[in-house]
């Protein structure tokens, strides 16, 4: 192992985990070695941090900032980012809060998370472009968005989004937050991400189209024991509309809107 | 590495001072047409955004480009990152910039990165490390690219040369060029307890001058430690200070006029603001050119 290696894994080890190994490769001046490394710690703890907050407005919003700050530091130590893009730091960060022991009483954390993050990457993707064409059935087909996305969350989390953009914190002990499954689809706006809540049958056949699958299976998934009018209608009010999906029916079948 | 094998860069960056631009600022210089000489973006910030990739392609149409990452780790001994590598490639070929820029650092070991420009030591080992990295780079992007001078808060005890001759070395050995930081240069002197004029007036003379294709300029914070003793952060927060522009005008003095960028990151104010600092800028360049010491070397 060459000796700069070592240094590297010792001042890396020194700033995501505290310690000063490191200064054994390192000598005094007005400056001593441990300030030194504290400066690097402190803009790399920073830097993690506001990958979060610009991530996640809403939790950063709700949270006080040393919990915040904590969470991150910890989240980093496990989880700590393979690229030099900080752009997808927060993909794992709802999962982490699930499990992390001070957020125990907080089991929303992770969903307000998984939504903000969802929003954060939807506003960041270019609307236009459309995925393959998806066969419907005999002559008609469509095609995704292809920047569309599809959220399912235990916790209305559009609703804490509202009450925390509008700055109505105190509005949040009213909202019912008993688990249940909401679904929401997501795609870049004009200006940042649209956002459309979905009832259970237009989630599921939207999450069997965006998982590759063709228009029969994506029925059958959004069926369920449904009556099938009552299904369709949700599918055609909720999913089947622009700018979320194109459909096209093949005039030489004779088939017709 | 011969220069001449390098693609020439569409259009260069003219001798002017240009801006570092942040993405607050998108929508105002698109709604405003700034007439700001060139812009220098951090591509690492375009690399997963595709509204903001769609913002630079407008601002692109007015203003000449440079990129100046922050993500190459150059110093690593992992090497470069070629997925990085990749998604730069694909920035300059949609942006075409004149310049593309990276630091004398590292940011990865072992795979994991950190957003930060981590200090080498001046060694023959981190020289074979860089050189090899830097040519790794230049051959991928098939053109030059800028090193800069990094801050630095640490000094290493196994450094057998100074950071200038570290620098110059590199320019030889990879035919890279040099983005002299001014700032940087003051920030790390400072820390180590040495002159800034003195840390300037080393790297001019270790550096071949026609090597200094861009100077940066920012301000940096001062803190106290508790020993006493003063540590400058080079936190892009605020106004150039007065000594850094006393070392910028001795730099055009005796290197002439480069390309020169305002950067600001914390607490980033009005574009106007940094308008009002390339201002400046080019105010010293004109009178250093007034005197009649342009193009004078440093040794």
């Amino acid at each position: 192992m060459s000796g700069l290696t070592e240094f590297q894994r010792s001042l890396a080890t020194d700033i995501l985990f505290g310690g000063a190994g490191s200064a054994r490769y390192l000598r005094g001046g007005p400056v001593a070695p441990e300030a030194g490394i504290g400066v690097h710690r402190s803009s790399v703890a920073a830097a993690f941090v506001n990958a979060i907050r610009l991530s996640c407005p809403t939790l950063t919003a709700l949270v006080d900032a040393n919990f915040l700050e904590q969470a991150v530091r910890d989240y980093a130590r496990s989880r700590p980012p393979h690229t030099a893009c900080l752009a997808s730091f927060a993909d794992g960060f709802a999962r982490f809060l699930e499990m992390y022991p001070p957020a125990r009483g907080f089991p929303f954390f992770g969903d307000v998370v998984r939504f903000d993050t969802a929003i954060d990457k939807t506003s960041r993707e270019r609307p236009g472009a459309y995925r393959a064409s998806i066969p419907l059935g005999p002559g008609v087909s469509c095609k995704l968005l292809a920047s569309l996305r599809q959220v399912s969350t235990r916790y209305p989390v559009d609703r804490i989004r509202d009450e925390v953009e509008a700055g109505r914190i105190h509005e949040l002990e009213r909202l019912d937050m008993k688990p249940r499954i909401h679904h929401f689809a997501l795609w870049p706006g004009t200006s940042g991400s649209s956002v459309k809540k979905l009832t259970d049958p237009a989630a599921a056949f939207l999450r069997a189209l965006l998982d590759g699958r063709d228009g029969v299976d994506a029925v059958n998934d959004a069926l369920d024991g449904r009556e099938l009018d009552e299904t369709l209608s949700a599918i055609r009010s909720e999913v089947l509309i622009a700018p979320l999906v194109i459909v096209s029916f093949d005039q030489t079948l004779g088939v017709t809107p | 590495m011969n220069r001449g094998s390098f693609v020439t860069a569409s259009g260069p960056i003219p001798m002017d001072v240009g801006i570092g631009l942040r993405l607050p600022h998108h929508r105002w210089v698109l709604e405003h047409a700034p007439a700001t000489a060139w812009l220098e973006v951090h591509p690492e910030n375009y690399m997963h955004d595709g509204s903001a990739q769609a913002e630079l392609d407008r601002i692109r149409r007015d203003h000449p480009l440079s990129l100046h990452a922050v993500g190459l780790s150059l110093g690593s001994t992992d090497g470069v990152s070629r997925e990085h590598l990749r998604h730069l490639a694909r920035l300059i070929g949609r942006y075409e910039p004149a310049l593309v820029s990276d630091h004398l650092s590292w940011s990865a070991i072992d795979g994991v990165h950190f957003p930060d420009l981590l200090p080498l030591p001046y060694t023959e080992e981190a020289l074979h490390v860089v050189a090899a990295n830097i040519d790794a780079v230049q051959r991928e992007l098939t053109r030059q690219i800028l090193v800069e001078n990094p801050s630095a808060y640490l000094q290493i005890s196994e450094s057998t040369i100074t950071e200038a001759e570290f620098l110059g070395e590199l320019v030889r050995r990879c035919d890279c060029a040099v983005l002299l930081d001014v700032n940087n240069i003051a920030v790390t002197a400072h820390n180590r307890g040495e002159s800034p004029f003195d840390a300037l007036t080393a790297f001019l003379r270790h550096l071949p001058p026609a090597s200094v294709a861009e100077i940066h300029l920012a301000g940096h914070a001062t803190v106290t430690l508790e020993a006493g003793a003063s540590l400058r952060i080079d936190d892009h927060g605020s106004r150039v200070s007065n000594e850094v522009w006393q070392l910028y005008e001795l730099t055009v003095s005796l290197l002439g006029s480069r390309p020169t960028l305002i950067e600001w990151d914390k607490n980033l104010p009005e574009f106007d603001t940094l308008s009002a600092e390339a201002d400046i800028a080019r105010e010293i360049c004109r009178r250093a050119s007034d005197r009649g010491v342009d193009n004078v070397r440093a040794d």
